[in-house]
């Protein structure tokens, strides 16, 4: 397949931020904290997909991902779009505000580059 | 008030509805000097007989503002009048026998003179009309032609254009209906028509209004369509090439038929707005090349249907619809995540000024589905996200050729050989793979997962270069 030329590649993996399960029955569990600004960002900005899905913009906060099989994987991107800047938690106003992940069993994270800064 | 008119034929009837008010005659007005030739074929193919059936034909002169009027006189060869002058003839100095497929066609010709600023007005007694030939063959149809209309000849027509033709085909089967071809290109290239007459029926049957005010290119004023249902090509090229039409008039608002609106509006460049097309249900062809080369539609939020989760897509119900709309910079969404073969094929091709793509959010392609879908787009710069994993053959062929603007796109799929569809012959492989972002040269980024093979153009080499 070609593409322009003048044309950069980027890889998707390089703004894709992947759990794989290294061993079965892991999980999991995105967080945020119960402040509308943040849960409606990542509501609005934030895709996921998983071994069987297609990427999906849904409200995932606070849902228990299940990785069943070793290397079922979930993965997490923010929209390319360059409008749709990824939030930053930069402001020390913030400090209240955060997400987090609630991991069980045995995985591996992987990124080569921040979704979220 | 209003009545309904019927006439019995033989075993057959047929019947509509005729507004006493406004709805009864079919009016010409001359805004200038204008020379008319009405066209009227008959025998073999029409149930219309020609000159005796033609004094059925009641006209009747006056002035615009003027009272006074003649009396409703027969139509006939020696029809005159100072300010209007009547008469018909054959073809040609004697009757033309036109010998086609075994049948024998005349036509008449009611050349009609008017003085600026009057009229004639024409009804139909005994409930006998003209009636188009219904065997349809493209030579033979009832047309009006202005013949000075270079030279300034122009005029409105006005009333029902029902009361002068028949509504029936001969099955006794339509009421309130326009029957197949019974307008084909009754006013087509009247350059010198300013306004058409009304439309009242509400069904419609293959055909009826096809190429009816094609070419009209000063046509301003246009009747809303009241018809409840539509018909297979039913408003084919109705008013293509009307160069001076402004304001799209109101059509049906949720039945859509086969190519009913196909090339409707086309080249016409001066329609700044797309009608309302709420309808969700679309069907093959239905708005192929609707407003192809409206150089100055720019409003399209009449689209609301296609523009809904809830559309169901016909094959090429989209194609081509916007092509060459120059001036044209946003392109509505089209959420449907369900495609069909080439539902969208050039829907956008050369909208030089299109800046935003529509969302494409579709995980399942179709067959040509995005085929040359902004072909041509030299403003749109953002390509977007096309998130489908699996390609179906020729999805994305020349769907970015051209945009010589383009600098980013991302995919989603990460290869071109899903089941063996891009592994046969090279030519699949170069309609697909190859052509889709070609003739780019500006810098730009592609993103795509990990494991998806990509190389780039090579300017200096017609080689395809496989991964």
């Amino acid at each position: 397949m070609q593409i322009p030329r003048n044309w950069n590649i980027i890889r998707s993996t390089d703004d894709v931020l992947t759990f794989t399960a290294l061993e079965a029955n892991s999980y999991v569990t995105f967080m945020a904290n119960d402040k509308s600004q943040i849960k409606g960002y990542f509501k609005s900005n934030l895709q996921y997909r998983t071994k069987n899905t297609q990427w999906q913009r849904v409200d995932i906060i606070g849902q228990k991902i299940n990785l069943s099989k070793v290397n079922d994987f979930i993965k997490f991107k923010t929209e390319i779009n360059p409008s749709n800047d990824p939030l930053s938690f930069t402001n020390e106003q913030f400090e209240d505000w955060r997400i987090h992940f609630e991991l069980g069993g045995k995985i591996k994270a992987s990124r080569k580059h921040s979704i979220f800064i | 008030m209003k009545i309904r008119a019927n006439y019995v034929s033989n075993s057959s009837s047929a019947s509509f509805l005729l507004d006493l008010a406004t709805k009864k005659y079919f009016t010409l007005t001359a805004k200038t000097q204008s020379n008319i030739i009405f066209y009227i074929p008959y025998k073999e193919y029409s149930r219309f007989r020609g000159e005796a059936e033609l004094e059925n034909i009641e006209y009747l002169v006056g002035r615009e503002n003027d009272s006074n009027t003649s009396e409703w006189l027969t139509l006939s060869r020696s029809s005159s009048n100072i300010f209007v002058s009547l008469y018909f003839q054959l073809s040609s100095q004697s009757e033309i026998n036109y010998n086609l497929l075994g049948k024998s066609m005349w036509i008449i010709q009611v050349r009609i003179n008017l003085s600026p600023n009057y009229y004639i007005k024409f009804r139909s007694k005994k409930n006998i009309f003209i009636t188009t030939p219904f065997k349809a063959d493209e030579d033979f149809y009832p047309y009006f032609k202005i013949i000075n209309a270079d030279a300034g000849g122009q005029i409105e027509a006005s009333g029902n254009i029902g009361t002068l033709f028949d509504m029936d085909d001969g099955s006794g089967n339509s009421n309130n209906s326009y029957y197949t071809r019974c307008f084909y290109k009754l006013f087509k290239d009247c350059k010198g028509l300013i306004s058409a007459p009304e439309l009242p029926a509400i069904t419609a049957e293959d055909s009826c209004c096809e190429s009816m005010f094609e070419g009209c290119e000063s046509l301003i004023n246009v009747p809303d369509l009241s018809l409840t249902s539509l018909a297979p090509s039913c408003c084919f090229r109705m008013f293509a090439g009307c160069k001076s039409l402004i304001n799209a008039p109101k059509l049906p608002k949720n039945v859509l038929a086969d190519s009913c609106y196909k090339e409707m509006f086309s080249g016409c460049i001066l329609l700044e707005n797309t009608p309302e097309l709420p309808a969700t249900t679309l069907t093959s062809n239905c708005y192929e090349s609707m407003f192809a080369s409206c150089t100055s539609l720019s409003g399209i939020s009449g689209i609301s249907g296609i523009m809904l989760n809830s559309a169901v897509l016909s094959p090429s119900c989209c194609f081509k619809m916007f092509t060459e709309c120059t001036s044209l910079k946003n392109a509505p969404n089209l959420p449907i995540n369900v495609l069909v073969d080439s539902c969208y094929k050039e829907m956008f091709s050369y909208c030089t000024l299109l800046e935003n793509r529509p969302e494409l959010p579709a995980t399942n392609l179709a067959l040509n589905c995005y085929e040359g879908m902004f072909m041509g787009c030299s403003s749109l710069t953002n390509g977007g996200n096309l998130p489908a994993q699996i390609l179906i053959q020729n999805c994305y062929k020349n769907m970015f050729k051209g945009c010589t603007s383009l600098s980013s796109l991302s995919v989603e799929f990460n290869t071109w050989a899903i089941n063996g569809r891009f592994s046969g012959t090279e030519s699949d492989y170069r309609e697909t793979a190859v052509y889709w972002l070609n003739d780019i040269e500006i810098a730009g980024e592609f993103r795509c997962p990990e494991d998806l093979p990509v190389t780039k153009r090579n300017a200096n080499s017609k080689k395809l270069e496989y991964n």
